[in-house]
């Protein structure tokens, strides 16, 4: 691609003194340092953002896995990157590593290969805690969100986040300078804004220094929002997530009262 | 201020700053002024009723209801509905358990002298 002038760049993770770290691939025998094995995840969109915005006129070549082709489809949805500019390079992922994400799509749309890994559907995770009653659920997240060092990684390595002023650092909203922060409300603020955005790519978890299984809670609204409004993130270029415009009142409202 | 301005942000304050409850109140649907204001706050309130639901604190504590500004008695009602659900189900957890003592007397006269 990169010899037929089809993309100006590809931005793929390369092994830097044993370690992968991501790199914009401008010459095409530059590529064999490029790895795309199966230990290293990386939110590559994320820093596509920052390069699109540098260089708007470029086509840029990405290596994608599922998590990742979805959550270019969402920046597309979103305006943060143009239409045409991106050519995304498709990689499945084995099936270890899909059940080890507990990933519903572990590749993406435009791979051809014969044995693609088998979507995992697994939602243990959240039965188990709405076996809890309400106090015992209370108790459990709020020792899990204690935890918090307010390191913001899960939003810094989110792939679907991208606003340039984010509500956790409002200090109207959240207190600036406690240590946890004021909880469970910092969490819960993201929580709410991954409802209809979140890809489900686990990154947040695993980043996440201190333990806190934020993906659960992400994975809940995530769900939530596919139950009220049949709506998956990340799935179709064309359909808006229900929660980004008002609507037309055409499908059935969840009704007033309790 | 249209029940479309109503932010998750700041129901999601109220629990935090320790209400027991929170109600939402809004038009009817397709009465509002706006068109559609209140079709996002109806979605809004029922992913935010599941995301409370899920960390411990009793969806009943969340209401939406739609009230019309002729509909005096319906406010009152479901106003006092809702005061007795909430004294059933108990203080929030969120309740911070010191009662914050509030400056009585001298910042208040101060300020006031200041602006006379």
């Amino acid at each position: 691609m990169l010899e037929e002038k089809e993309v100006s760049a590809i931005l793929a993770l390369r092994r830097n003194s044993g370690h992968p770290t991501p790199f914009l691939f401008t010459k095409a025998e530059d590529l064999k340092d490029c790895v795309a094995d199966e230990a290293n995840r990386y939110p590559l969109t994320k820093i596509l953002i920052k390069i699109a915005k540098k260089h708007p006129n470029e086509t840029i070549g990405i290596v994608v896995r599922g998590c990742e082709e979805r959550s270019l489809i969402e920046l597309l949805k979103n305006f943060q990157l143009r239409q045409g500019k991106v050519k995304a390079i498709g990689i499945a992922c084995s099936q270890e590593l899909a059940n080890q994400c507990r990933c519903n799509r572990p590749f993406p749309s435009q791979v051809e290969e014969s044995d693609l890994a088998k979507p995992v559907e697994d939602f243990t995770d959240i039965d188990e805690i709405e076996k809890l009653s309400e106090e015992e659920r209370f108790q459990y997240w709020m020792g899990q969100f204690g935890k918090c060092i307010k390191c913001y990684g899960c939003r810094n390595i989110c792939p679907a986040c991208f606003c340039p002023t984010c509500t956790l650092e409002d200090a109207n909203l959240v207190k600036p300078g406690g240590m946890p922060p004021e909880i469970p409300i910092f969490h819960l603020h993201k929580a709410y804004h991954m409802a209809d955005r979140c890809i489900d790519c686990g990154l947040c978890e695993e980043a996440c220094p201190m333990g806190i299984p934020v993906r659960r809670l992400y994975r809940k609204v995530k769900k939530s929002v596919k139950d009220l409004f049949g709506y998956v993130p990340g799935e179709k270029e064309e359909e808006k997530g229900p929660l980004e415009f008002l609507g037309d009142g055409g499908y059935e409202l969840p009704g007033a009262g309790k | 201020m249209c029940s479309g301005r109503i932010s998750p942000h700041f129901i999601l304050k109220a629990f935090q700053e320790g209400a027991d409850g929170v109600l939402v109140a809004g038009c009817h649907i397709g009465e509002c002024h706006y068109g559609k204001g209140n079709f996002i706050t109806a979605k809004r309130v029922a992913v935010m009723k599941d995301l409370i639901q899920f960390i411990g604190i009793s969806p009943k504590r969340l209401r939406l209801e739609w009230i019309a500004t002729s509909e005096g008695n319906k406010f009152a009602k479901v106003v006092t509905d809702f005061t007795e659900e909430i004294a059933q189900l108990g203080p929030s957890f969120l309740r911070p358990k010191k009662v914050a003592k509030f400056d009585t007397g001298k910042k208040k006269e101060g300020f006031l002298e200041a602006r006379r």
